[in-house]
């Protein structure tokens, strides 16, 4: 611990040093580029961090995280209410929806299946999954797992749960990167892609999943 | 040597910081190679750095780190290596408190399943008793140690199902704790095990059925005795499905809350005359038995790769009289064997086992002051 004359700017760096990646000297520059911001500035950056912690709520549909009681994807008219993207987390609807591809609505699960990790089902939201399957008329659950044991077991386990929906349950392909060479890709890859080979027409992306 | 077409030839080997040595560089021309030296001095380090090489990791189950001399930032290795007339230059680094790198002419490798078997490699050890003495897992160690450098696959394979493993038996664990638990999981469990752990069972099943014929004719030269050696592959798979095993042993399972079916059960018995050779073998009988065992394997590696292994003799006098040790001598010299490396103390008595053949062995003394080229 370096040596600080005041204790208000130790009390800060040693604030700073808890977040991710953020070592004493570095959390130390960052509170000497507060100091010598004006103190109305400093005070906006203190509430905004504040606020956000204190406002943020999960969808009480899909548990994305939210702003209001419904997220900004399930209070959207203009998604399709008939297909759910079952992911794990919210940084995986990010990614998604930064594709904007997706046109359907989302699932956030919490968490893959590792009881390894002390994760079942039970820890996780599959039963508001069910519910809205039963209830909204669902055609589709698309499950974008990462392809893992954990993501495998959780894709096994929840097909299962949905099976006496009779529903249609796809998974995200899987295969060769776009941009990758067929000669850099291991084999386990290159073989699943091979016996998961599709039609050419198929491999045309359409603009919508609609 | 002559290099041979269809062998592995180490040509040449620089070392830094490697183990109890500051820097160290060896040029190998002769079929034979020997370090020579007193106790402590780090031969084995030696045979464990050509080890290394092959399966990237230490025999003596040391971490990478553990191999960096002791106050130094990094330890290299640089080889140069001939495999069936072709050159691969290879360096390893490990630098302190960061992943190593193996890279073979340049061309980095991300993981160490898809490097290993670029060198194959067999080593015999003192070690080799806890074979006879030790658990099944040593047994099934050394077979899959083998098994892994003929094909990556199977270390995938291998890799693969231990995770499995691991994830059913904690669900076993979380249903006994909490007894609502669902455990439906297992029959994706147990799909997924049966799917590594078939492509493991045959493999296994494989060396024990075709080399059992050639581990019996290795064991007889160099015991020179008409004793009944056997092999036997134990695997609860060979008399009953996965699917009938997982099914039997649910509620037993349920009970351990671990999974007591499985490759990871498999257990390979030695037996001379019909009985266990840990028991009855006498300590000569058991070196003769472990010798031939690695010859076999190497045999088994020959055969699957094409090329001749390279074979590591660590403490080559342990346990073996002149007579045993004639014959091992003569076997290695034939051309179905390859380079060989041996470490002893004693030079003189190194010299009298290669009587009459000195120049085909080429000898390092290692000592602790001098530590520089030798």
């Amino acid at each position: 611990m370096l040596k600080y004359s005041s204790k208000l700017i130790a009390d800060a760096v040693t604030e700073f040093t808890k977040l991710p990646g953020i070592g004493e000297k570095t959390a130390l520059r960052l509170v000497i580029h507060l100091l010598k911001q004006d103190k109305e500035k400093v005070k906006q950056f203190g509430d905004v961090v504040t606020k956000m912690r204190h406002d943020i709520q999960y969808c009480k549909t899909c548990h994305n995280i939210s702003d209001h009681e419904l997220c900004s994807v399930c209070s959207n008219k203009m998604r399709e209410q008939s297909i759910i993207c079952v992911v794990e987390n919210f940084r995986d609807v990010i990614a998604i929806e930064n594709t904007e591809i997706f046109r359907g609505t989302y699932h956030v699960l919490g968490g893959i299946i590792s009881p390894i990790d002390g994760i079942g089902p039970e820890q996780l939201n599959v039963e508001s999954l069910l519910m809205r399957v039963k209830e909204q008329g669902v055609k589709e659950v698309l499950m974008a797992l990462s392809p893992t044991i954990e993501g495998d077991t959780t894709v096994f386990y929840l097909s299962k749960r949905l099976q006496p929906f009779g529903i249609t349950v796809t998974t995200i392909a899987r295969g060769v990167a776009f941009g990758g060479e067929l000669e850099y890709t291991d084999e386990l890859t290159l073989a699943r892609s091979i016996a998961t080979r599709v039609p050419y027409e198929n491999a045309l992306v359409k603009s919508s999943t609609s | 040597m002559p290099a041979n077409e269809n062998s592995v030839f180490l040509r040449k080997l620089t070392l830094t910081n490697f183990k109890n040595h500051t820097k160290r560089d060896f040029r190998l021309s002769k079929k034979f190679t020997a370090f020579v030296g007193q106790n402590g001095v780090g031969k084995t380090n030696l045979l464990d750095l050509i080890y290394f090489l092959s399966l990237t990791k230490s025999f003596f189950n040391l971490t990478d780190q553990q191999l960096i001399k002791w106050n130094e930032a990094f330890s290299r290795i640089e080889a140069a290596i001939e495999k069936k007339g072709e050159l691969l230059e290879l360096v390893v680094k490990i630098p302190l408190n960061k992943r190593k790198e193996i890279s073979v002419n340049g061309a980095v490798y991300q993981k160490a399943a898809e490097y290993i078997g670029t060198i194959p490699l067999v080593i015999i050890s003192p070690e080799d008793s806890d074979i006879i003495q030790g658990g099944s897992e040593e047994r099934r160690k050394l077979f899959d140690n083998i098994l892994a450098q003929v094909d990556t696959a199977y270390l995938e394979a291998l890799m693969d199902y231990n995770k499995i493993l691991e994830q059913r038996n904690s669900l076993l664990k979380m249903k006994a704790d909490k007894p609502a638990t669902d455990i439906s999981m297992l029959e994706f469990y147990n799909s997924r095990l049966a799917e590594s752990g078939s492509y493991i069972f045959n493999k296994r099943k494989d060396i024990f059925l075709r080399f059992e014929a050639v581990f019996q004719q290795f064991y007889a030269i160099i015991s020179e005795e008409k004793e009944d050696v056997k092999w036997h592959y134990a695997s609860q798979l060979l008399s009953k499905d996965w699917n009938m095993l997982f099914e039997q042993n649910l509620q037993k399972d349920l009970v351990l809350q671990r999974t007591s079916a499985g490759i990871h059960r498999d257990d390979f018995e030695f037996t001379i005359h019909g009985e266990k050779i840990k028991k009855f073998g006498s300590q000569g009988q058991q070196k003769s038995f472990t010798i031939a065992l690695k010859l076999s394997l190497y045999r088994y590696l020959h055969e699957m790769k094409g090329v001749l292994p390279i074979l590591l003799i660590d403490d080559l006098f342990d346990k073996l009289d002149t007579k045993r040790m004639q014959q091992l001598i003569r076997i290695l010299q034939g051309d179905e064997f390859g380079q060989v490396f041996m470490s002893d103390t004693d030079i003189l008595r190194l010299e009298k086992a290669f009587d009459g053949n000195r120049e085909q062995i080429e000898i390092f003394t290692i000592d602790l002051e001098s530590n520089d080229t030798v």
